[in-house]
């Protein structure tokens, strides 16, 4: 008697949870098809040999251990480590100080967010012809920056054509243009702020600076986690030199090639379908671990705290 | 008292007033060094051959040479492109706001058996980064034929609008008064019913942000286009015929032909930007603080 009574519960519930069901369908497909199964290959496929066309070849781990054996990996791995670290202290130091400024309420503020916003923009591509433009290097019409140079007494810099950190540092500078699209997460941080805690502080008489260093900045803290995690997950996965660089992305010398670029190059100019796939697991490790980290720190310190 | 802090109210605003404008100065000066690159672009876009081409590198052109736009468009080889980027992001873009709507609402709005097992995998693929799925996505379009085509471009989209959107939809979905779709109930009207008449007329801003954003960020991808499209014969992209020009006897012979294309790939996304700038903004305030 119970049992069919939750029978006949679990057939309503059935028939209730359909049109849920008949939403859900479509992505369901989608995520199977576009990400479950693609990740399962991409596990197969990191254990074999696979060029597209014949070789199919089950290796074990030998491309994992193929990886720490690549010159090019490493060059990559010290090109990406050494752009993060220039990098993500950069980007979250340049984004959180405009933020700041366009934090002030003044009239037609807003006017420049917009302006600031503009470059990030401009797609890739055209950022990548005119950034050549700009940096470019040669007795024959060099650049602008090049002519501010000379201007200066400088020696020509070779920007990202160069074969050493000289071409990471022009990619740096190229970043720093970009700084409006961070610079609009922390100002919806700042918007977060209560109001009331500011006028609150103003009656007790705290000045504009206090207020900046007792109320806006550990407040708008907890955003630094979130700014940092895709800040570090974007700077590791970078691959935008693409665009720019020599030899797909790689500069001369292996300059700008990082672990990104070396995974495109790989995949799909090269077609080391299993090498490539291993890397990217491996790449997807490595941030996995960071980011698990940076979790762990940031509970640590708010325990603390 | 009284008098005393009068005074100190009137120093201050005498202050704020220089200070106010040294803040302007600065803004406009930070502007200006903003803006550089786009106006550099742009003027370079209206150079004649023989200014663009001189021993010196100008920054701005000597005439305007409006014509640039068009040669780019048709002896440029940028013309076909064009279209085909116009009218594959439109189609994407509002087919990623509907794929993120339809299971957005079924996860507000329905009850249904493993609801949040299916909320949790989806949420976990936003861990994912794209390069893990991109080779096997790259193997598996190859064997069904699709490379070279616009097919691996939309496909997936049309199914899925990305973990990020349908959570954004759902956060926006939740927001919505639970009275009317009982009311809508009562009245007799069915889930479909109820998606079709008040989900998707009240899902104006969260519509918008969607197709936007999607717009905005293929108009300008050149990267996954160039994975899948890699013939000279293969219909291109806009951002990716500009990629593959690069190395082409056009851009050696009629580089301002080339900025007069990267001006036209950038002002799209900027009129949409500041058009859209509402939406925009509201959409990755929500992303950031919610992620």
């Amino acid at each position: 008697m119970m049992l069919s009574e939750r029978r006949q519960s679990l057939k309503k519930k059935i028939r209730k949870s359909i049109p849920g069901w008949l939403f859900i369908l479509p992505m369901t497909v989608g995520l199977c098809l576009f990400t479950l199964y693609p990740i399962v290959q991409s596990i197969m496929y990191s254990f074999h040999e696979y060029d597209l066309i014949s070789v199919y070849t089950f290796v074990g781990v030998r491309n994992y251990i193929n990886i720490f054996r690549d010159p090019a990996v490493h060059k990559a791995l010290v090109n990406t480590l050494l752009f993060a670290v220039c990098n993500i202290p950069l980007m979250l130091v340049l984004t959180y100080l405009l933020a700041l400024l366009l934090n002030i309420p003044l009239k037609g503020i807003k006017v420049f967010r917009v302006l600031y916003y503009l470059p990030c923009v401009i797609p890739a591509i055209a950022g990548g012809v005119l950034w050549s433009a700009i940096m470019k290097y040669g007795q024959e019409a060099p650049g602008i920056f090049n002519q501010i140079r000379v201007a200066l007494g400088l020696s020509q810099s070779k920007y990202f054509l160069s074969g050493d950190f000289e071409a990471i540092r022009a990619i740096l500078v190229m970043n720093i243009w970009g700084i409006g699209g961070g610079t609009v997460i922390w100002l919806a941080a700042f918007k977060n702020i209560p109001e009331q805690i500011y006028e609150a502080a103003r009656i007790d008489g705290a000045g504009k600076i206090t207020q900046l260093f007792r109320i806006t900045l550990p407040l708008s803290g907890p955003m630094l986690l979130y700014n940092l995690i895709t800040l570090m997950i974007a700077t590791i996965q970078f691959n935008g030199t693409i665009a720019f660089a020599p030899y797909t992305g790689a500069g001369n010398n292996n300059a700008t090639l990082m672990l990104g670029v070396k995974i495109y190059i790989d995949a799909f100019n090269r077609l080391k379908i299993g090498y490539a796939a291993a890397m990217s697991w491996m790449m997807m490790i490595v941030t996995a671990i960071i980011t698990f980290l940076m979790f762990r720190v940031n509970r640590w310190m708010n325990n603390d705290g | 008292m009284t008098v005393e802090m009068t005074m100190h109210k009137h120093k201050l605003s005498g202050r704020t007033i220089v200070g106010n404008g040294c803040l302007y100065v600065f803004l406009v000066a930070l502007a200006v060094v903003f803006l550089f690159p786009y106006a550099f672009m742009v003027c370079r876009g209206l150079m004649t051959n023989t200014r663009f081409a001189a021993p010196v590198m100008h920054f701005f052109p000597d005439r305007i040479k409006l014509s640039n736009y068009v040669h780019a468009f048709n002896e440029g080889g940028f013309g076909m492109p064009l279209v085909n980027s116009l009218w594959l992001c439109l189609l994407t873009s509002v087919l990623t706001a509907v794929s993120s709507l339809v299971p957005a609402y079924a996860f507000t709005r329905l009850k249904w058996i493993g609801k949040n097992v299916m909320f949790a995998f989806m949420m976990a693929t936003v861990m994912l980064p794209g390069i893990a799925t991109q080779v096997p996505l790259y193997v598996m379009y190859s064997q069904f034929g699709m490379l070279n085509t616009f097919f691996p471009l939309f496909v997936p989209n049309l199914l899925f609008g990305g973990a990020m959107n349908v959570f954004l939809a759902r956060q926006f979905l939740l927001s919505h008064p639970n009275e009317m779709y009982e009311s809508a109930t009562i009245d007799g009207a069915g889930p479909f019913r109820s998606f079709l008449s008040i989900t998707i007329p009240l899902s104006k801003t969260i519509f918008l942000y969607i197709a936007v954003s999607v717009f905005m960020g293929m108009w300008g991808d050149y990267y996954t286009p160039s994975i899948y499209i890699t013939l000279d014969s293969a219909p291109k992209t806009f951002a990716l015929a500009l990629y593959q020009s690069l190395w082409s006897q056009n851009n050696i012979a009629h580089p301002e032909w080339t900025f007069s294309a990267c001006t036209v790939l950038s002002v799209t996304p900027t009129v949409l930007y500041a058009v859209f700038q509402k939406y925009l903004v509201q959409g990755i305030a929500t992303a950031g603080i919610k992620g």
